[in-house]
């Protein structure tokens, strides 16, 4: 009997207190309570940083890609059929839809940013907008990578950011949201970055006047440019020697006066480091301990670029090393990002925008603007040049100046100023898009390497893993020539 | 005693009470008089009472009887025995009749008789024996026998394999005829189910039972392994043949895309949240395997994929002491070795590489030359080797009416076919059932393991990277040490050869991959039987594991190692509570039982892992993270889930031939969104023993016949916790040169999500004929899951790549036939079984329509998925590129489906399934004396493996080892037909068609003779039985498939998609044991 009055008792006291023995609470964050005290706002910012940094991105594999692309560089194994500029295989492809896809995830956190910041409860207001500026500058920077690469993409702002179905924008809007977010970041960001490696007002001003570039608009970028040049932040770091050159690429160098926006790497603690130097090297050179795969070489005889890069010049030796491997014995590797300490991965940061990179645009825009070169344009593309070759940049030094009397047509200067880039910037994944920008492409890859490149290898493909689920792009319509 | 001294009494009184006027209805059929005692007991309230030796010379009646007084009925119970019965108050007292009269000097006469079966033929070779005495005969061709000089009181024991013992009082007769009734021992086994046991005759639901002896009739490392091919409708995957190594278990197909699709494991009641690999074999009373929707249907959200129960070894009553131990020794070898190229065929077929790439010849003929005169290296013969396994256990067993007892322990110790891989396991357990009073009994079972090992695998790694595709891919014209002793670097050997590929050895040596896992394991209840009829079982559960892993690459200059070490360490612990009540009533001919009950469940998971890089001595390895150079970021994570569950059952039966049972959970997890953590699990199932209808009364041929139907709904717990909150994870980046902390949501974005649904038809018939000698049991089912999860992919633009759907439907329907004969019974016995299992699986629905794709595999020269899950195709379907032969100049020539013009993705196509048409398993048995030759094959037929091994035959730039049939039959301009394509390094592979083969297989899984040792004839008595055994596992296997063995899931796992692919897997084995099985 007395079983039957217990049995109910002990349903009742088990079921009683169900609902609360059903809640969850996981040991983790939840986003509703977040992003209100400085503290929180800037974690959120720092995971814009990741996406970008990951090494199937530029961390390692979108250099890589665009190195295999460049007129001075060879891919092997699976990135050999990138220099046969016939577009993409499978692999590849798959590649580059990790690329889009790591640049959209760092694009939805500066999103999330800028939606929630506003919202902050504790959170000064002066404070909430430099948040801002620099979550909208890292979405431009973004876009900017995008539509490059892709032209017309998807815009994803704070607004539609929780749409399924986007269409593709195109290239010129696109650019104006770029214009828009870094135009908004040149204003709110401060002078002085909130940390190494974030950006600052003159961070926005160059990217801003290299996205003019690509626009046409020359004399906004050549204003933004000189903006930055007066401003006196920045300098060249003076060379001597070739080893003189680590201290802008070394992987123990924290900062430096030509550091104008930079991705920042760390040997530790582990998976921080950069992984692009393990992509450069043969193992057991001795420049990087982790091993490598040599991906990308070059030859420095039946290479054309090579074979004509005056060995006077300190980058050729700082950039090249010969190594045998059964391709001849003039085969030569890069050695840009030497490394002799690391463990995992290299301390070497991405130097994505250097000084030395905003002179050569200003010198450029400054030629174009004007029509014709002029001795500013000219002494700004001789102070990278100076320093190349071991001389004080802020000295002029007839032994190695051009003069402009040697370059007065504007067809000459340029000529001039994407040859000084080329060597400038070996390595920086930057060679490709400018031979894009200037519409040389096919001409430099052909006299190069006697390849006709194809158009379709202009454009990388929207990838399957966004046209398959995103009912409002065709891939029938929608997709880049050739895919 | 107290029964002696009421005998006593009853003798003394000479009471007679007979002629009650309590009329008594039974209808039983060969129902043991306890059984008919009991149920007069429940019709008048009378109390029996009779002794052990009663119950011992007692054999099964059958009665028919309507409104009968107790006297027919008893007359008919004690016919022809040596018993009688008076009465007493209420109590029926049964005794010996030689206790009323026994006369001084019984007289001695001669008698004849013959011994017939249920149908009337003589049986011949029957045993007479005289009770008491050494006498006996055996029965002639016409089943006749004969004694002379026997006592009148005397009484036969007539025995006869396959049938019922009978003992005849010949009670002065000179002639007797004797029928013996077939023994239908298979129908009267008690089967373990959801929340108590059931005779198998009476069940409704659709169970298969795996017996110990099938169990442990030879060394798996594994319980769950041992169960492959024993059941229909089971599949069990060997995922890869390391030891320890996981398998993969589907029943009745599968069903869920997100969720696992592993079965649910409840090992003595308790719902084992993973694989239960820490049980030993030995240990096993009895597997049962639960498969329609009622059975399962007490197991509600956890039940759609099936449910295996596991019960442990009892004590048993009789308080004799047993000692079982066994023992084995067995000696593991590969099963094949792949056929690969020499040194000399490695060198010539790079230079043809060279040749068609237009490049200068890697080797020069003198080189070829000494190279195909030299010796080559084998990998292979240096990574693998002849293995030993060592297993062994002792169980104690025993106890009396009220306590019983057993204890055991075991050792198992197997090391890998793959050098320096070991798995060990260590059990102790105890199971203890004492009963307090009438009212309260407990029962308590411990089961502590202790498993460590070492473990060597593939690092799913491509072009020689890591251990097995080192082992298959790297060149044999390379020493695997240099002359100063040194490990030998691959990747630099050749201009030519893959940047990645490690010295095998290297890994085989220099990385130390160790695990060791503690788990407990203990219940313990309280039965309390307040009222008759009633019993409430209040039990609680713990199970705890905690486990750990040490990893170390030790400093290797030829690997750019530097020292690194990894520790992991894994604690869970669920507890369980389940309070359930049973009542059990019998009024005439209608029985009825009902459960009911309440439980909970929880289960809490954290991990903590340390690790770091650079050391500078390898003396530490895991010893010391802190010593390294670059530390790793620590890492902690946290899990918990919580069930809350009520559960219901009603079994109905009507004169044995009408069954009913209603089933009924309803869970409540933690795990779902607030307004869907609730759901209900109803199910039915009848059943209908025609067998006992009065028209098959007469049909001598049938022994059982019974249909089964049962339908009902279960479900799939397939999201992990706190899937549906929106929570932010953690991660890092750098400034300046420091580390910072960012926050940020993950890239599955959190939905709103309900449960997964299992709705499951099952039709079942189960027969036995000619006296039992043959059983049947055949089923169809149809099941369909619902609402399934689906990881629905986003746009990636959207910065999540996927997020949680319930949508989407899956169907399996199928056909599961199982027969069991005894063919000779005799001084021969023969005994086969086999079992049968057709499944058909079928994606309605998917979100959108989209398809979902399987991992994508990185092989090196492909990157792709293999598998893909379409609307109105099986799931995990291969898909890809279609051969069509070869280009004009040696490439691969796809099909071209959507004649665009160019090949790509649009040009897939279906290129294989790896599901299997049906799967079967088949165990004959034949004992002649003290010999026993156990047969046992187990096959698939019709499914497809997707073999990526493969995938070096067109990775021609890397200087990788590849089959050897590629260097003579490759396409050349005169042999366009070629299993290959040309020599070249820039062949376009793709995930082909080249790679689909076909998986079907028969193998001997297991072939065993044994010989038990006469010990009763020399041993003393405590020796019970004595058994040597040789046997040899997979010594024999029949396939097409090329790759080392076609029992092989490469990515198996719960998941299902990514199904059917061999890729640098862990070889499986072929072994040869001798053991020893020894009884006290």
């Amino acid at each position: 009997m007395k079983i039957k009055i217990l049995l109910p008792i002990i349903l009742l006291l088990g079921l009683g207190s169900c609902k609360k023995t059903l809640e969850e609470h996981p040991k983790s964050i939840a986003a509703e309570d977040f992003y209100n005290t400085p503290a929180e706002v800037e974690s959120g910012l720092d995971a814009i940083y990741s996406p970008l940094r990951d090494p199937n991105n530029l961390g390692a594999i979108y250099q890589t890609q665009l190195e295999c692309y460049a007129d001075y560089m060879y891919g092997r194994g699976s990135h050999a059929v990138l220099n046969n500029y016939q577009g993409l295989d499978n692999t590849n492809i798959t590649r580059v839809g990790t690329i889009w896809q790591l640049f959209y995830q760092s694009i939805r956190n500066a999103n999330i940013i800028i939606q929630k910041t506003p919202l902050a409860k504790s959170v000064a207001d002066t404070a909430k907008s430099r948040y801002i500026a620099e979550a909208r500058f890292m979405r431009g920077l973004g876009y900017f990578f995008l539509v490059r690469n892709w032209a017309g993409v998807p815009l994803r702002t704070e607004a539609n950011m929780d749409s399924i179905n986007l269409k593709r924008s195109t290239a010129q809007d696109v650019y104006a949201q770029i214009v828009s977010d870094l135009t908004f970041a040149e204003t709110n960001l401060p002078n002085a970055p909130r940390l190494i490696g974030a950006p600052s007002k003159w961070s926005a001003k160059t990217v801003l006047a290299d996205v003019y570039m690509n626009m046409g608009l020359y004399s906004n970028a050549r204003d933004e440019a000189l903006a930055v040049i007066q401003s006196g932040n920045f300098s060249l770091v003076n060379v001597g020697i070739v080893s003189d050159f680590d201290k802008l690429y070394g992987a123990d160098v924290v900062n430096s006066t030509e550091e104008i926006f930079y991705l920042k790497f760390a040997r530790a603690p582990a998976g921080q480091g950069n992984y692009y130097p393990m992509y450069a090297f043969y193992p057991n050179s001795g420049y990087y301990p982790p091993g490598g795969y040599y991906t990308f070489y070059s030859d420095s005889v039946n290479n054309g670029v090579l074979s004509t890069w005056d060995r006077k010049d300190l980058r050729y030796s700082y950039n090249w090393y010969g190594q045998t491997f059964g391709l001849g014995n003039t085969t030569v590797l890069n050695k840009k990002y030497v490394d002799k300490q690391a463990v995992t991965a290299a301390g070497n940061d991405y130097p994505m925008y250097r000084y030395a990179d905003l002179l050569l645009l200003y010198a450029e825009a400054e030629m174009r603007v004007n029509n014709g070169p002029d001795a500013d344009a000219m002494e700004k593309l001789n102070m990278v040049h100076r320093r190349a070759y071991g001389k004080d940049p802020l000295t002029a030094n007839p032994t190695v100046d051009f003069a402009l009397a040697d370059y007065a047509s504007a067809d000459t200067f340029l000529t001039l100023v994407v040859k000084e880039r080329g060597y400038e910037d070996c390595s920086e994944g930057k060679r490709w898009l400018d031979l894009k920008r200037l519409g040389i492409v096919k001409r430099v890859i052909l006299a190069v390497k006697g390849i006709t490149v194809a158009d379709k290898h202009l454009l990388w493909p929207i990838p399957t893993t966004e046209y398959n689920y995103n009912k409002a792009i065709n891939p029938a319509t929608d997709q880049n020539p050739g895919y | 005693m107290k029964l002696t001294a009421f005998l006593l009494i009853c003798s003394i009184l000479q009471v007679s009470a007979r002629g009650f006027a309590q009329k008594i209805t039974l209808s039983e059929r060969e129902a043991s008089p306890e059984k008919i005692f009991t149920r007069i007991e429940q019709q008048t309230g009378y109390k029996f009472v009779y002794t052990e030796t009663f119950l011992k010379n007692a054999r099964p009646v059958t009665v028919h009887l309507k409104n009968a007084s107790l006297d027919e009925v008893l007359a008919i119970c004690l016919k022809d025995m040596p018993y009688t019965w008076s009465m007493l108050n209420n109590l029926v007292v049964i005794k010996e009749k030689a206790a009323e009269n026994a006369p001084p000097t019984p007289p001695v006469q001669d008698i004849t008789g013959t011994i017939l079966d249920d149908k009337g033929n003589a049986i011949a070779g029957a045993t007479i024996a005289v009770k008491g005495t050494r006498q006996n005969a055996v029965s002639g061709t016409d089943g006749g026998f004969s004694f002379k000089g026997l006592r009148e009181d005397a009484v036969l024991v007539i025995s006869f394999t396959g049938y019922q013992t009978k003992e005849i009082a010949i009670r002065g007769k000179h002639e007797l005829t004797v029928r013996l009734e077939i023994s239908v021992r298979a129908l009267n086994e008690i089967v373990v189910v959801a929340y108590g046991t059931v005779r198998k005759r009476d069940l409704t639901g659709s169970v298969s039972q795996v017996k110990p002896a099938e169990i442990t009739s030879y060394p798996a490392n594994n319980v769950i392994n041992a169960l492959q091919g024993r059941a229909a409708g089971v599949q069990v995957q060997q995922n890869n043949g390391a030891p320890g190594g996981s398998i993969s278990v589907r029943i009745r197909g599968t069903n869920s895309i997100l969720g696992g699709n592993e079965p649910l494991y409840v090992v003595d009641g308790f719902p084992y949240p993973k694989n239960p690999t820490f049980i030993q074999p030995g240990d096993i009373e009895s597997v049962e395997i639960l498969k329609d929707a009622s059975s399962i249907a007490l197991y509600g959200s956890r039940g759609a994929n099936g449910v295996i129960m596991i019960t442990t070894r009892n004590g048993h009553k009789g308080g004799k002491t047993q000692v079982d131990l066994s023992s084995g020794y067995t000696v593991q070898s590969p099963m094949k070795k792949i056929k690969l190229m020499n040194a000399g065929e490695y060198a010539q077929f790079y230079n043809l590489q060279a040749a068609d790439d237009n490049l200068s010849p890697y080797f020069t003929q003198q080189q070829i030359d000494s190279l195909s005169k030299g010796p080559s290296t084998n990998w292979q013969d240096l990574v693998m080797h002849d293995a030993p396994m060592y297993t062994n256990n002792i169980t104690v067993s025993g106890g009396d009416d009220k306590t019983q007892y057993s204890l055991s322990g075991g050792l198992f110790s197997q090391n890998g076919i793959i050098r320096n891989s070991i798995f060990n396991r260590y059990t102790l357990r105890g199971n203890l059932n004492h009963e307090i009073s009438k009212i309260f009994s407990v029962s308590y079972n411990i089961y502590l393991t202790r498993s460590d090992g070492r473990n060597q695998n593939s690092g799913g790694s491509n072009r020689g990277a890591d251990l097995i595709s080192g082992m298959l891919e790297a060149p044999p014209t390379l020493s695997p040490y240099l002359a100063n002793g040194s490990y030998r670097r691959l990747n630099t050997a050749y201009p030519f050869i893959s940047n990645t590929i490690v010295n095998p050895l290297v890994t085989l040596n220099t990385i130390s991959d160790k695990f060791k896992a503690d788990n407990v394991f203990s219940n313990a209840a309280l039965t309390i039987k307040p009222i008759k009829d009633l019993s409430i079982r209040i039990s609680g559960g713990i199970y705890n594991s905690n486990n750990r892993t040490d990893t170390y690459t030790a400093i290797e200059p030829s690997t750019n190692s530097v020292g690194s070490a990894t520790v992991g360490t894994n604690q869970v612990t669920s507890l369980l509570n389940e309070n359930v009540a049973t009542y059990n009533k019998t009024f005439g001919e209608h029985h009825l039982s009902v459960t009911a009950g309440y439980t909970f469940q929880n289960y809490v998971e954290t991990t903590l892992s340390g690790s770091g890089t650079g050391f500078l001595s390898d003396i530490s390895q895991t010893g010391n993270l802190s010593a390294a150079s670059i530390p790793g970021i620590p890492n902690t994570s946290y899990q918990k889930w919580v069930l809350l569950s009520l559960i219901g059952r009603l079994n109905y039966s009507y004169s044995d031939k009408y069954f009913a049972t209603l089933s009924f959970r309803r869970d409540g997890s933690s795990r779902y969104a607030p307004d869907n953590k609730w759901s209900n699990f109803p199910s039915a199932a009848i059943a209908w023993r025609i067998y006992n209808e009065k028209f098959l009364k007469d049909a001598k041929w049938i022994s059982d016949l019974k249909l089964r139907a049962s339908y009902g709904a279960t479900g799939s717990t397939a999201i992990d916790p706190y899937a549906t909150l929106n929570q932010l994870s953690s991660g890092n980046t750098i400034f300046g040169d420091n580390p910072y902390i960012t926050y940020a949501p993950g890239t599955t974005l959190p939905g709103n999500l309900k449960w997964e649904t299992t709705n499951q038809f099952d039709a079942g018939l189960d027969a036995a004929f000619l006296g039992g000698r043959l059983r049947l049991a055949a089923d169809v089912y149809l099941k369909k899951t619902n609402n399934l999860l689906n990881r629905v992919q986003l746009p990636v633009s959207m910065g999540y790549t996927t997020t949680l759907r319930n949508v989407g439907q899956v169907q399996n329907k199928g056909l599961e036939l199982a027969a069991e004969a005894d063919v000779f019974k005799g001084a021969v016995n023969w005994t086969v079984g086999a079992n049968i299992s057709f499944n058909r699986n079928k994606v309605l629905k998917l979100y959108q329509g989209q398809d979902i794709y399987g991992n994508t595999i990185y092989t090196g020269n492909l990157n792709d998925y293999v598998n893909i899950l379409r609307q109105g195709k099986p799931m995990g379907m291969f898909y890809g590129y279609k051969e069509t032969g070869y280009t004009a100049t040696g490439d691969i020539q796809y099909a071209d489906l959507n004649k665009d013009g160019k090949i790509s993705a649009d040009d897939k196509t279906f290129l294989g399934n790896p599901n299997a048409n049906f799967l079967y398993g088949f165990n004959s048995v034949v004992s002649y004396k003290g010999f026993e030759l156990t047969v046992f094959l187990q096959g698939t037929q019709g499914n497809d493996i997707f073999n990526l091994n493969k995938t070096s035959t067109l990775d021609l730039g890397m200087g990788l080892n590849v089959p050897r049939e590629e260097f003579y039959d490759h396409w050349t301009p005169t042999n366009t037909h070629a299993k290959y394509p040309k020599i070249s390094r820039s062949i376009s592979g793709n995930m082909s068609s080249r790679f689909v083969e076909n998986g079907s297989y028969l193998r001997f899984r297991n072939i065993q003779l044994a010989y038990n040792l006469p010990v009763k004839k020399w041993a003393p008595e405590w020796w019970r039985s004595a058994q040597l055994y040789v046997s040899g596992q997979n010594l024999i296997t029949i396939t097409k498939y090329s790759w080392y063995d076609p029992d092989v899931n490469t990515y198996g796992s719960a998941n299902s998609i990514t199904t059917g692919i061999d890729y640098f897997t862990y070889p499986t084995y072929k072994s040869v044991t001798v053991g020893l099985r020894c009884g006290f």
